[in-house]
């Protein structure tokens, strides 16, 4: 079984044509500006939506694991919660949410045929996202297999963050690699984000050398933390051979999922970023030959 | 009996008609001498006493031409005369009650008063639309339309007629005469059509007189074209047009004449002369667009809110060169005038060229909810079947008003009966009274208590009893309609260009017209489909609940019953691409669809069809009728059409669009789908879009309509109207203004998803 948070069909930000993305969950990044941080966890977790609650306990009385308790506002004991949903089918007002179900290879597949048509029509596919998509590495390969088998177009959306091996494996069944690149330097990298560099510098490496032509570097850009590292990713994206950077500009659009997963959201106080701001970089990358997009 | 008195809206207007120019003494004087037109023809033919009144008001109620108009043909209509459709006036000899009530307040002695409370008296009797609600309308099952306490509403008109213009074209004005010479001249109906055509040339020549009166105040630029106008009009009335615009203005004249307000086919009628004066550069192109906007004008201007259709591309036709460059001018004013109206339609199937598809997608991406979008691979076969017509003939099927089909020059399909589906399940459920106001309305059917339903399909059954009694109801009125209406009228300037009244010398109703059909529109369907799954779920299969207790639930409007609302709602919707939810709204539309076609076929009328389309009856009907077992509050607006009920897809639109591809076309004689994007989405993944829609049709999906708007821009001009002067949404069969429409059908558009 394979744990997703959702499946987004006529997804039309990740990767060419119409697409049905599949959002896994699970990852080993902690990234502050996350706009999906309900896939950290593998497991389903709770969200709790603060403004639709009206504090009547319903949840707490329908808890069988004492996970619940009102201080006076609702306190989830996350090391006790197993994400049963009880609570959520107590809630009349729709104040609570669980991110995540477990679903079986042959379910999603069922899922991701719906489309089959549209995808034909557009030359569009799967993506698979998350969290880090290869975190539930031994049941996703299997996912990425059959999926392959049955013609359609792969896309990954992913962090690097893994031992080579991995990505070794899955290489083969991938059509287009949508690679993140939040930061060069690796003790920044390390710092914020959690990841491994070496996994990430390793993942590129590889890409670099055996299959450039199906990488896209995607490149969130963040306030404060990488603004000033467009230009060396664009460098480095053409030293190793790839041919599109997608830059994306800073959104706060997951803030509030922060708050139901009753996390602080580090970049509360931070405006959207406006797409224009990152024009001028359309023409820096076609000096590197690059094709530079704002927006995936 | 009392006399039904049928006061009250009898049209959805969204868009507010132009003043008439007469004074309110004239008015007055003209309804009058229409009236004693009427009286006096009482025992004449029908066609006779038509022909009089008709003299009446032709070409008295003609308009003077505005600044820059470059047809002539504005036409007035008062609250008593004749017609074909309630948008403009009424049917046949009609009096608009609460419009004539309102007109009584702008007069000023009592005297003249009086004079209107004399009219509104005789007409009360004489009123066709009157004389047919006295026959069919009832207490408790039938009500008149717009009357939403019944669960079936009736009434008489005679909507969507689009006549062949091709004959107009080719016989010209004395063709036609000559047409009618050639019959039985005896015969009141020859002899009366005889005198309409007569008429007809007098109303050319008052124009003329008008366009020499426009001549004296008019520009230097507009003079020109106002020459032009005169010299075309002198030509016109004898002759069949040879230029494009003379080929315009016999042909709006005429639909002016005729009451019609849905055109048709015109690249096929003006295409062909459009191209020969274009290759002999007679005409250039800005002229001709200069034309076609001044027609666009025209249409906008009578103002009837869900007509207007003008159609272009598709099969069957036969210059396809000439027309299409029509239909590419269209495309062309149709992207820079943003009017509600003519509800521009675009058909096509797997040979139209690219270039058109490409200006659609473009017309589309800028706002203007059009072209709609007709599917022909799709349609052609399922009219075929629908209507037991050959190919050739359904290829010249028509979606007129909002969407139901009829076949240009050759059929009448008016929608005269309207059902709501989610009542009739309801009264099913509540052993025949309608939980909304307690009244018993299920007629001879006897509908067991809830108790003693023990399985899905005896729920089932239940409905489905109850629906066939509504069913057979339809039917009679359908047929009723137009046995009154065929009493007493001719409708002589219909019957002239339809096929193939003058051969067989009879009135379009009379046995005149080829194809006798009807429509009935169908409300609630899926609020009823949804209700119905979330019972079997929920009692049958997953045995939660009783029925009992469910039905007390929605009987209590959910209130001190949250949980089984949010269970109702939890279940899954159509609209979301799962299978099982949509199978049972496909049984659901099925058996609807067949029983009434069946009925029509037993009948012995052409076809008789549902039609799934939308004014913003979907909302005046949920306001009331109860809260349902789809977790839908009482009041609430029920389902759009044939899409989800608002805010129920969740999972995208492809997801839709494979819910709605379940509902075989054939079964159906027009079924309308909204969607709507944000520009963004139009415009950055344009690619993607079409691709979505090229699937959809050939996934088999029979129509789309499209509205463009960016988020919070609906919300924002709810609190803003001054800002959004032509910001148009599709409501559903029409086009609107977005800040005209009233806050309970701009809630409703709101609650629809929007997919960015």
């Amino acid at each position: 079984m394979i744990s997703i948070s959702n499946i987004e069909r006529f997804a039309t930000h990740d990767g060419p044509g119409i697409r049905t993305t599949i959002f896994l969950k699970g990852c080993s990044l902690h990234c502050p500006w996350c706009a999906n941080p309900e896939t950290w966890d593998v497991h389903p977790v709770l969200m709790h939506k603060e403004n639709k609650c009206v504090r009547c306990h319903s949840c707490l009385k329908a808890c069988t694991k004492q996970a619940i308790s009102f201080q006076p506002e609702f306190t989830l004991n996350r090391n006790v919660c197993d994400g049963c949903a009880l609570c959520v089918d107590a809630c009349l007002l729709e104040a609570l949410e669980i991110s995540g179900k477990w679903m079986d290879i042959e379910e999603i597949v069922e899922e991701v045929q719906k489309d089959d048509r549209y995808y034909q029509k557009s030359n569009g596919g799967v993506t698979l996202s998350g969290g880090e998509p290869l975190f539930q590495f031994d049941e996703v390969f299997l996912l990425i297999c059959t999926l392959h088998e049955r013609g359609y177009h792969l896309a990954l959306e992913t962090t690097g963050n893994y031992p080579l091996e991995h990505l070794k494996k899955v290489e083969p069944y991938i059509d287009l690699f949508l690679m993140d690149c939040k930061h060069l330097e690796p003790e920044k990298l390390q710092k914020i984000t959690g990841a491994n560099p070496k996994f990430v510098q390793d993942s590129f490496t590889y890409l670099s050398q055996h299959c450039p032509e199906k990488v896209i570097v995607r490149m969130p850009v963040i306030w404060n933390f990488n603004e000033d590292q467009i230009e060396k990713t664009i460098d480095q994206a053409s030293r190793l051979g790839f041919s599109e950077v997608d830059l994306l500009p800073f959104h706060s659009l997951g803030k509030n999922k922060w708050e139901n997963l009753n996390k602080v959201y580090p970049y509360a106080s931070y405006p959207m970023m406006k797409k224009e701001t990152l024009n001028a970089f359309v023409a820096y990358g076609k000096t590197k030959n690059i094709y530079v997009k704002i927006g995936g | 009996m009392a006399h039904i008195n049928i006061d009250g809206a009898q049209n959805v207007e969204v868009s507010k008609p132009i003043p008439s120019q007469k004074s309110p003494q004239e008015q007055l004087e003209i309804m009058e001498a229409y009236t004693c037109a009427h009286k006096n023809g009482t025992n004449l033919d029908k066609a006779f006493q038509e022909i009089h009144c008709l003299k009446v008001l032709f070409p008295r109620l003609f308009r003077t031409l505005e600044p820059g108009d470059q047809i002539a043909g504005r036409l007035d209509f008062l609250p008593i005369g004749f017609g074909s459709v309630t948008s403009i006036g009424g049917v046949g000899h009609y009096c608009v009650f609460h419009k004539l009530r309102a007109f009584k307040s702008l007069l000023k002695t009592e005297e003249e008063k009086a004079r209107v409370d004399a009219l509104y008296d005789y007409w009360q009797y004489h009123d066709v639309k009157s004389i047919y609600c006295q026959d069919v309308l009832t207490e408790d099952t039938t009500g008149r339309f717009i009357d939403c306490k019944y669960p079936f509403m009736a009434t008489a008109r005679l909507s969507g007629m689009m006549l062949d213009y091709q004959k107009l074209m080719r016989l010209g004005v004395n063709g036609l005469i000559e047409e009618i010479q050639r019959q039985d001249l005896t015969k009141p109906f020859i002899q009366a059509s005889l005198e309409a055509m007569k008429l007809f040339q007098t109303v050319i020549s008052y124009q003329i007189d008008l366009v020499k009166e426009a001549k004296k105040e008019a520009s230097l630029d507009w003079k020109q074209d106002l020459d032009v106008m005169e010299e075309d009009l002198i030509w016109i009335k004898e002759h069949k047009p040879v230029t494009f615009h003379q080929a315009l203005q016999l042909f709006w004249l005429y639909a002016l004449c005729a009451g019609c307000i849905n055109y048709g086919r015109m690249d096929m009628v003006l295409g062909p002369y459009l191209k020969k004066d274009m290759d002999a550069g007679r005409l250039t192109e800005e002229k001709a667009l200069e034309y076609i906007a001044s027609l666009w004008k025209m249409i906008e201007n009578r103002r009837t809110t869900v007509n207007g259709r003008i159609i272009v591309g598709g099969r069957g036709r036969e210059n396809v060169e000439a027309c299409d460059l029509f239909t590419r001018l269209c495309l062309k004013v149709c992207k820079k005038v943003r009017y509600v109206e003519p509800q521009f339609t675009l058909r096509f199937d797997h040979n139209t060229p690219e270039d058109i598809l490409d200006m659609a997608y473009e017309c589309i991406a800028s706002g203007a909810t059009y072209p709609t979008l007709y599917n022909d691979d799709v349609n052609i076969p399922a009219v075929q079947y629908a209507m037991r017509v050959p190919e050739k003939i359904a290829e010249q099927y028509v979606p007129f008003g909002c969407g139901e089909y009829v076949i240009q020059g050759k059929s009448v399909g008016t929608p005269n009966t309207l059902l709501n589906m989610l009542k009739l399940l309801q009264i099913s459920m509540n052993e025949g009274f309608d939980p909304m106001d307690k009244i018993y309305k299920a007629g001879p059917v006897q509908c067991k208590p809830l108790s003693e339903l023990k399985t899905f399909e005896d729920l089932m059954d239940q409905y489905q009893r109850v629906q066939d009694y509504y069913f057979d109801l339809s039917i009679y009125a359908q047929k009723h309609s137009y046995e009154i209406m065929n009493q007493e009228v001719s409708f002589l300037f219909t019957s002239i260009l339809m096929d193939d009244c003058i051969h067989r010398e009879k009135a379009l109703l009379d046995g005149g017209v080829e194809i006798l059909g009807g429509t009935n529109e169908t409300y609630g369907n899926i609020n009823a489909s949804d209700a119905l799954y979330a019972i079997k779920k929920l009692v049958f299969d997953q045995k939660k609940y009783t029925l009992e207790q469910l039905n007390e639930a929605a009987l209590h409007d959910f209130k001190g019953y949250e949980r089984i609302q949010k269970d109702l709602l939890k279940q899954d919707k159509y609209g979301n691409d799962k299978k099982e939810c949509d199978e049972l709204a496909n049984r659901c539309y099925e058996y609807v669809a067949k029983g009434i076609r069946q009925r029509g076929i037993d009948a012995g009328m052409g076809y008789y069809l549902i039609v799934i389309s939308n004014n913003q009856t979907n909302t005046d009907w949920g306001h009331q009728t109860d809260a349902s077992l789809d977790g839908r509050n009482k009041g609430v607006y029920m389902n759009p059409a044939n899409n989800p009920q608002g805010g129920a897809a969740k999972f995208g639109p492809t997801a839709v669009l494979n819910s709605l591809v379940h509902f075989d076309a054939k079964y159906h004689g027009g079924s309308v789908q909204n969607i709507k994007f944000t520009p963004r989405m139009m415009h950055e993944d344009k690619e993607k879009v079409k691709a979505l829609f090229e699937t959809y049709f050939e996934n088999g999906g029979c129509q789309l309509m499209v509205t463009v708007v960016d988020h919070g821009q609906l919300e924002d001009a709810q609190k803003h109207p001054e800002k959004y002067p032509d910001l148009i949404v599709r409501v559903a069969g029409y086009s609107a203004v977005f800040v005209n429409l009233t806050k309970d059908i701009q809630d409703e558009l709101l609650s629809r998803t929007l997919y960015d």
